[in-house]
């Protein structure tokens, strides 16, 4: 077994679905697996170590395995059979029995980017679907290999960014909104939230809620 | 959440086309004529419901399935999946497990928890208020569900920037009420962190202020 990392998640426009490249650590082979978009999802944000709002299913996995006291030793990509990747997940339960769960590599690589487990492919899955890029040959180890541009993209943000009220001012100020409009209200308690300061989005928010009614009347 | 539990039954899945986004169907089990929880849900895990509800089998294991294996490799029990409340549009579920300690309730979106549910045979439950706040009565116009459906959804799973848990972990005594000893410090560190975003998602901004100074001062004291 040969312990790899995951060096980034792509998608082209050339094909319906994106990969992950696990690549080697100590040397310069690439290993490309296409995954569903669902899943490149999950891993680019546990690689970005990004939280959804909202726990996703992996997320679920890694609490129900802390809440039962059981962690995951290792996930390998095993085999490479009719064009199929197969991976396993190693369990260790609390009381300290070990098992084995069959798995897709992309669930693997989620959950094991979750709980910081070890990723290792099987040498002739490397030999079969690995490739070594050209300009690392005799490099192996020395320097980070160079990523394709796309790896050192960072996943799209959903933070909200909210333009400053100026930026949306016409040229002139004369029919400036005013600082207190709902627009601007709202992207200062977005602000807030972001800077944690919650007692200044109390404060906004109820601005936002009186004059939302006023509004409404 | 003390509101009494009623039982539901998984209805279908079906795909709803002027959001794009399918809808997950949920009627009461036990009752002459059923009220119907709706909650609009991303594709990804429409599909992982649709599967075990026909009986599909997948050529490879998907998430869910992974999830079921490890809950039973781990001789963890899903008790129950209770979908508890509806917030600024956004629906909060938990999933129940019994291990060897006390039970746990985790948080969850709705369609994990009843995923999980249908490849664990266990049930699933909402909170009688949120099926009066949230339910359709049967026989519902077309406009009531429409106006229905503007109101809720669950989220997606959306990137924010925040390095806090996003699950909670909770421990239940066998009657669902909170137990608040025997916890660690980790434990409790998530289950506050999750507070605090759904105080967040919520408005509930005077709680997120005390969540996070909770939150900076037992932090602070882990360092030390």
């Amino acid at each position: 077994m040969v312990l790899m990392e995951v060096s980034g998640v792509y998608s082209s426009s050339k094909s319906a679905y994106p990969q992950v490249v696990l690549k080697q650590v100590d040397g310069s082979a690439y290993l490309p697996i296409v995954i569903g978009r669902f899943e490149a999802a999950a891993i680019a944000m546990a690689q970005a170590e990004h939280q959804p709002a909202r726990p996703i299913s992996y997320d679920l996995a890694q609490a129900i395995l802390q809440a039962v006291g059981a962690s995951i030793e290792r996930v390998e990509v095993t085999d490479l059979r009719d064009g199929t990747y197969y991976a396993q997940v190693h369990l260790r339960s609390a009381s300290g029995a070990a098992s084995v769960l069959d798995s897709r590599p992309s669930d693997a690589i989620a959950l094991a980017l979750r709980v910081g487990a070890p990723i290792y492919a099987a040498q002739e899955v490397l030999k079969a679907a690995g490739f070594v890029r050209p300009e690392d040959v005799g490099d192996a180890g020395s320097q980070p290999a160079q990523r394709p541009a796309a790896a050192r993209r960072a996943p799209a943000r959903k933070v909200a960014t909210p333009t400053p009220a100026a930026a949306t001012e016409p040229r002139g100020g004369a029919a400036a909104a005013p600082a207190s409009s709902l627009e601007s209200l709202r992207s200062r308690l977005d602000q807030a939230v972001a800077r944690e300061e919650y007692e200044e989005a109390a404060r906004l928010r109820d601005q936002i809620r009186r004059l939302d009614s006023g509004d409404r009347q | 959440m003390d509101s009494p539990l009623v039982e539901m039954v998984v209805v279908r899945v079906s795909p709803y086309l002027r959001e794009n986004r399918p809808l997950l169907w949920l009627g009461e089990k036990h009752a002459e004529v059923p009220r119907l929880l709706a909650i609009a849900i991303g594709e990804f895990e429409a599909a992982a419901i649709q599967m075990p509800l026909e009986g599909e089998k997948p050529g490879r294991p998907i998430s869910y399935d992974l999830l079921a294996a490890m809950v039973k490799q781990l001789g963890v029990r899903v008790v129950r999946v209770v979908i508890e409340s509806v917030c600024k549009s956004v629906f909060f579920a938990k999933v129940v497990l019994q291990g060897e300690g006390p039970a746990r309730a985790l948080d969850s979106r709705p369609s994990d928890a009843v995923a999980l549910a249908l490849r664990t045979g266990a049930p699933v439950f909402v909170t009688r208020a949120l099926l009066e706040e949230a339910g359709l009565e049967p026989g519902s116009s077309r406009g009531d569900l429409e106006r229905f459906l503007d109101r809720f959804h669950e989220l997606e799973p959306q990137v924010v920037e925040r390095q806090a848990a996003a699950v909670t972990a909770t421990a239940v005594d066998r009657d669902g009420a909170q137990a608040q000893s025997r916890r660690d410090p980790a434990d409790l560190l998530t289950e506050l962190q999750g507070r605090l975003q759904r105080a967040v998602i919520c408005e509930e901004y005077e709680e997120a202020a005390r969540l996070r100074d909770e939150i900076e001062s037992l932090e602070a004291s882990r360092r030390e």
